[in-house]
């Protein structure tokens, strides 16, 4: 028995003198807000940009004097190599713990996004929860200090991101959420970001700041090209993803005058089905739900007479929407939407005599919309004040 | 004679008091006593009184025998041969009757020694409840709890301990409630202590353990009649002291050191969840540091984003490492609490209180210490005074330094195996053949009803598994029910 | 302190105790997302590798509990004679000792690959193996107490990620159920159905229950329970990131734990995974190894096993840094076409033979 307890007691304290290998203390660790990625091709290298928190100034004793953060840039053959000069400009070990956004520029996407993605899904630092953006061009330079008027860029545009699915026009996606989608059939959509010059930040100083700007969509490995806001909610509608919009309208028998349809609610099911030819052909069900948000032509009442035409013309609506999105990503050609994951999961024996050249199919492949459109209510007024 | 004067002499404190009869024998009679440890009302009353103005005038050649039945109106009366039950007899508080010629003599108990009124506990309070606590006379002990348990199953048993300071020692138990093998060991072991003085329970404690080098503690000890009472009528075994207000309390779990007995006087959805909080306050105690320095050394992605760097922003050019700075707090609070116990009542509390508070600010403001570490070690330093036991909360406090250490080293890996550990070695203990752990390991339901929540009373209807054969207390279907009709 | 006291443990401890055994190496590296080559049948490789599995462990159990009180080693010698029933037992020996380098080690690959990567392995490694020394040593009742306190901790820490999780999964994920077939499901299994060799202790378990028979269901009914709930993790998965990235991860329930929180306070619950982690395997390795001394002091005809725990776990911990060297050859280790063959013996021929030598006997007994 003493034998046994002392060679355990030893054993520990062994463990415990010859020292801790992964302690790192706090003060020493450089928090990573936010980081980009780029490609120089000129250079043939990555660039990647972090923006590292100052805590000392948001310390609540003695902060608030100097600038939030510091951002450090350098340049590297793979993304961790460049990770890696990064750690040897500064006196902080940089610590990707708590990263909360992370930007891909337009080079390094096209380029190949896997590739650029590969350190960071290996690396156990990172969480998976942070987001995703690309932007038009260089993505480091949204994140320099002058660049927006934030105290911490990176944080405010986190929240941005989380407010996105106000308007849904631009897909809100976590990097879980890429992976899953590069491995789909599907091409990936993520959201893209720019650099609003006349913007005002949070903390109300006038300035540019950031501004959610549509998606660019990804076919297998690289990034094909940039949809606009509005094409982005089209890809959304289809996907099951619109959170909330608000919609203009035109009033039935005003049609210069809009109405304002809120969207409280939208799904889509997508069911791929055979015809009797044995030709693959998609079907699309979405059916959406909205309350009547505001309306500039005053005639609009709680009534079925009222009601059932605008229903008929929020439908146009997203059907305008959905069409164009279509439209779009079928000249790419691109399976935007998700068809390839359903057809997988539903036909997978069809799934494999098409999965060659998926995005050349689903362009000849004939989708039919149908939508369901429901308007809810009027909010808390049945009436306009003054009604016309 | 001789030989008593020659013992007892130089003690210094043995007085010899010759009585004659008067009659023509003259036998000459000697009342041997201790100064200081008798009642000399009683002597001079019942004994010489009685004596010297009836017996010995009437019937001056009464035998031992006649004296102790007819003569003497002393409630103890004990006759012994040898001079040594005589010596020991005169310095434990009793008078010696000898006549000369005879060979025998009679013990008078005349015991009066110095001793405390019955006075609250000094270490268990409670808000509710009885508030009677032992103190260090035998005497006054057992009639606390005679009084509580008027029953004929209340058994008392003596021993003598001890060769200098012969202490007198009973071990109680409730017949049919205790287990009859656990009250033999108890005895087996009590019996078997030879020491030269038992001056506290403490002593006792040690030599009956079952595992003397564990760190926790398998006897429970209390201040409280009322939890001796307790303890026994659910079949434990209780052992009192002379000259120690602690009485013992056998076989003790895991799960009584995180009882109190004002638990069982409150309503029990109050007592549940004090208890969750208690055990919480252990969690606490023994954990905490640990956690936190494991957390903030190596686990960093852990901690919230906003905390996170609010930590880093207040640990900007600290000198010390996270771990040494919350292992040097940690003794500098405990050098402050064993100070505030050692002080003077007025004194000691300033200290406890301005010391933790003053010293805990300076070293912040000189930049010494962070702030949130000040936190974690007075959080710590409290969740241990919520514990009922303090032999268990001194345990904890104790433990936690090595498990700050392998924290410390290899993390929550490591905190864990070191938890397991001592998982591992609780589970070994067993207390009185009674395993440490139960009733959670190994699982015994039935007793769950009293562990972490306390269920009412009308509810606890079985007794603890620890007195055999699960006997009921009380009858059925007790629970308040509202009036039926009306 | 019970020196030559044979110990004892109540069924419901062995259940506990197979239980953990099963599923605490399991809910790490939920091996059948990796092997399932394509679609998202996962969870019906572990069924149908339960399945098969449970078959087997109730073979063993059953015949362990007629044999009252003996250990496997004990039947074999009793069975074949003391030389040729040693050859055999030994295998116990070999498959326990495999058991716990393997369980020790992975323990180690886990911690280095993501939190603590600049430790080196051969720290968790003696952590590891040196507490659950100290609880093999005290013997199964012991570490029979342990678990039942281990059990409930374990499930809330795995049920939490799975409940903070379940709001991002979607069933559709699991389509389309079968779609290829039955080929990638069962060559997936291959590798559950092996696994259960980690349960061969349970012989050993059962001999010191206090009721064979009553422990030797209690057995079965655990690893049904784990099975069960590892067809779960499988599932849920498989649900969560979707058929493709699930074979992609390592170590696809410790980055469900990464992934999920609780609100925007309580971030990557990782950490708390590995305490829940430790304590199971803490459990396990100290049931195999005290497994494994009970073997070895049958062979050599020792009284007492006690003395021979420390050296035992020793040598178990400097074999485990010589078995593989990196996370590769883990892997190969683990894929379904080597584990099975290097386990299938152990596992079914041997149990199975002694079964078969002891109602030989039996029979032929009763005809005499």
């Amino acid at each position: 028995m003493r034998a046994a307890r002392a060679w355990f007691l030893l054993a520990l304290t062994l463990l415990s003198l010859a020292g801790c290998w992964n302690r790192r203390e706090m003060e020493t660790l450089g928090f990573v807000i936010g980081a980009a990625f780029d490609w120089v091709e000129a250079e043939s290298e990555y660039e990647v940009t972090v923006q590292i928190v100052q805590a000392a100034a948001l310390s609540p004793n003695g902060g608030g004097a100097g600038p939030a953060f510091t951002t450090i840039q350098s340049r590297g053959k793979t993304v961790f190599d460049a990770v890696r000069h990064a750690n040897s400009i500064t006196s902080r070990k940089i610590w990707w713990g708590h990263m909360q956004v992370l930007l891909i520029g337009e080079a390094a996407a096209r380029r190949g996004i896997a590739e650029v993605l590969n350190w960071i899904s290996r690396d156990g630092e990172t969480r998976l929860l942070y987001w995703v953006l690309l932007t038009r061009g260089h993505a480091g330079s949204l994140l320099q200090p002058k660049a927006t008027a934030e105290k911490i860029p990176a944080l405010g545009l986190r929240d941005m991101i989380r407010t996105a699915g106000a308007t849904s026009t631009t897909p809100m996606v976590r990097v879980s959420d890429l992976f899953q989608m590069l491995q789909a059939p599907a091409a990936a959509v993520v959201g893209v970001i720019e650099l609003d010059e006349a913007g005002v930040s949070a903390g109300g100083t006038p300035g540019p700041n950031f501004r959610l700007a549509g998606s660019g969509v990804i076919v297998g490995n690289g990034l094909v090209d940039f949809l606009e806001p509005v094409e982005s909610r089209g890809v959304l509608w289809l996907r099951s993803k619109v959170r909330s919009a608000l919609l203009p309208v035109p009033c039935p028998g005003q049609p210069e005058r809009m109405v304002g349809i809120e969207i409280t609610r939208a799904a889509t099911q997508i069911t791929p089905t055979l015809d009797p030819q044995g030709e693959l052909r998609l079907k699309a069900q979405i059916s959406v739900e909205g309350n009547v948000g505001d309306q500039d032509c005053l005639t609009v009442k709680a009534s079925l007479g009222k009601i059932i035409p605008l229903e008929e013309r929020l439908k146009e609506h997203v059907q305008q929407e959905v069409e164009s999105a279509l439209e779009r990503c079928r000249a790419l050609p691109a399976d935007c939407f998700g068809f390839g994951d359903r057809l997988v999961q539903e036909m997978p024996r069809v799934w494999d005599r098409v999965q060659e050249n998926w995005h050349e199919t689903f362009r000849k492949t004939p989708v039919a919309i149908s939508i369901k459109t429901k308007i809810r209510a009027t909010g808390a007024e049945i009436r306009p004040l003054i009604p016309k | 004679m001789q030989l008593l004067h020659k013992v007892l002499d130089p003690c210094g404190d043995v007085a010899f008091r010759p009585l004659f009869a008067p009659e023509p024998v003259g036998r000459r009679v000697v009342l041997v006593y201790a100064k200081h440890i008798t009642d000399k009302k009683l002597l001079q009353h019942q004994v010489l009184e009685t004596l010297m103005v009836r017996v010995l005038r009437s019937s001056p050649n009464a035998s031992a025998q006649d004296l102790v039945e007819k003569g003497l109106p002393v409630l103890n009366v004990q006759t012994v041969q040898e001079i040594a039950a005589v010596t020991d007899g005169v310095l434990s508080g009793r008078a010696a009757l000898i006549a000369e010629g005879s060979d025998s003599a009679l013990l008078i108990m005349a015991k009066q020694p110095a001793a405390r009124q019955v006075a609250e506990p000094s270490t268990e309070s409670s808000v509710r409840g009885p508030r009677e606590a032992f103190v260090e006379e035998l005497e006054m002990n057992l009639n606390l709890i005679r009084k509580r348990l008027p029953t004929e199953r209340l058994r008392m048993e003596n021993a003598k301990l001890g060769q200098v300071t012969r202490t007198r020692v009973v071990i109680l138990w409730l017949d049919g409630l205790a287990d009859n093998g656990i009250v033999t060991e108890v005895r087996k072991r009590v019996k078997a202590i030879k020491i030269d003085a038992v001056i506290d329970s403490g002593y006792i404690e040690e030599f009956i353990e079952d595992s003397p080098f564990s760190p926790f503690p398998q006897i429970e000890h209390t201040e409280r009649s009322d939890k001796l009472a307790s303890a026994l009528l659910e079949g434990r075994i209780g052992i009192l002291v002379d000259g120690s207000p602690y009485a013992l309390m056998a076989p003790a779990l895991f799960a009584n050191f995180l009882q109190a007995s004002e638990d069982y006087y409150e309503r029990y959805l109050f007592s549940t969840a004090v208890r969750v909080i208690r055990f919480g306050a252990l969690l606490i105690s023994l954990l905490a540091p640990s956690f936190y320095v494991a957390i903030t050394s190596i686990h960093q992605e852990m901690i919230p984003i906003g905390l996170a760097l609010r930590l880093a922003g207040t640990r900007e050019g600290a000198p010390f490492p996270v771990f040494a700075e919350a292992f040097l707090m940690e003794i500098a609070f405990e050098i402050l609490r064993e100070a505030g116990i050692r002080l003077p009542a007025p004194v000691g509390q300033a200290v406890s209180i301005v010391g933790g508070l003053v010293v805990g600010e300076a070293a912040v403001q000189a930049g010494v210490a962070n702030p949130i570490t000040v936190v974690i070690v007075a959080l710590t330093g409290i969740s241990s005074f919520a514990l009922p036991a303090y032999n268990v909360a001194f345990t904890l406090r104790f433990l936690r330094f090595p498990l700050l250490v392998i924290s410390a080293a290899m993390g929550l890996p490591g905190l864990a195996v070191a938890a397991m550990v001592l998982v591992t070695h609780l589970a070994s203990l067993r207390s009185f053949g009674v395993p440490y752990l139960s009733p959670m390991a190994p699982v015994r339901f039935g007793d769950w009803k009293d562990v972490l929540v306390r269920v009412p009373w009308w509810a606890m209807q079985a007794r603890p598994t620890v007195s055999p054969g699960r006997s009921r207390r009380m009858a059925r279907h007790q629970k308040p029910r509202p009036p039926r009709g009306g | 302190m019970g020196g030559t006291r044979v110990e004892q443990i109540s069924a419901w401890q062995v259940g506990v105790l197979v239980f953990l055994m099963r599923y605490s190496q399991a809910i790490v590296s939920l091996t059948p997302p990796k092997y399932t080559t394509k679609g998202p049948d996962a969870w019906i490789a572990t069924l149908i590798g339960t399945v098969v599995g449970t078959a087997i462990i109730w073979l063993i159990a059953a015949s362990a509990a007629r044999e009252a009180h003996r250990t496997p080693i004990e039947r074999w010698i009793a069975a074949t004679g003391p030389i040729f029933g040693r050859i055999a037992g030994s295998s116990y020996l070999v498959i326990l000792l495999f058991s716990v380098m393997l369980t020790v080690r992975q323990y180690g690959g886990l911690l280095i690959s993501q939190p603590m990567p600049e430790t080196p392995a051969e720290a968790f490694v003696l952590l590891l193996a040196a507490g659950a020394c100290y609880a093999a040593w005290h013997g199964p009742e012991v570490t029979a107490r342990v678990s039942e306190v281990v059990l409930p901790l374990l499930l809330i820490g795995v049920g939490l990620v799975f409940l903070l999780a379940a709001k991002d999964m979607e069933f559709r994920l699991l389509k389309p159920v079968l779609g290829w077939g039955w080929t990638p499901a069962l060559r997936a299994s291959y590798t559950t159905m092996a696994l259960h060799f980690e349960l061969l202790p349970a012989g050993f378990l059962i001999a010191r229950a206090s009721n064979p028979k009553r422990a030797a269901r209690a057995a079965v009914v655990a690893t049904v329970a784990a099975g069960i709930l590892i067809v779960g993790g499988s599932a849920g998965v498989v649900m969560f990131y979707g058929a493709e990235e699930a074979r992609r991860i390592a170590y696809p329930l410790y980055d469900l734990a990464r992934s999920v929180s609780v609100g925007e306070f309580l971030e990557r619950m990782d950490p708390l995974f590995i305490l829940t982690w430790t304590m199971g395997s803490y459990v396990k390795v100290a049931v195999q190894l005290w497994a494994a001394t009970l073997a070895l002091t049958q062979l050599l005809g020792l009284r007492a096993f006690r003395p021979l725990v420390a050296p035992l776990t020793l040598f178990c911990i400097l074999a485990s840094l010589l078995l593989y060297e990196g996370q590769a050859e883990l892997s190969a280790l683990f894929s379904p076409q080597v584990l099975p063959w290097v386990v299938w013996p152990f596992l079914t021929a041997e149990p199975a033979l002694l079964a078969l030598v002891e109602w030989v006997r039996r029979e032929r007994r009763a005809a005499a």
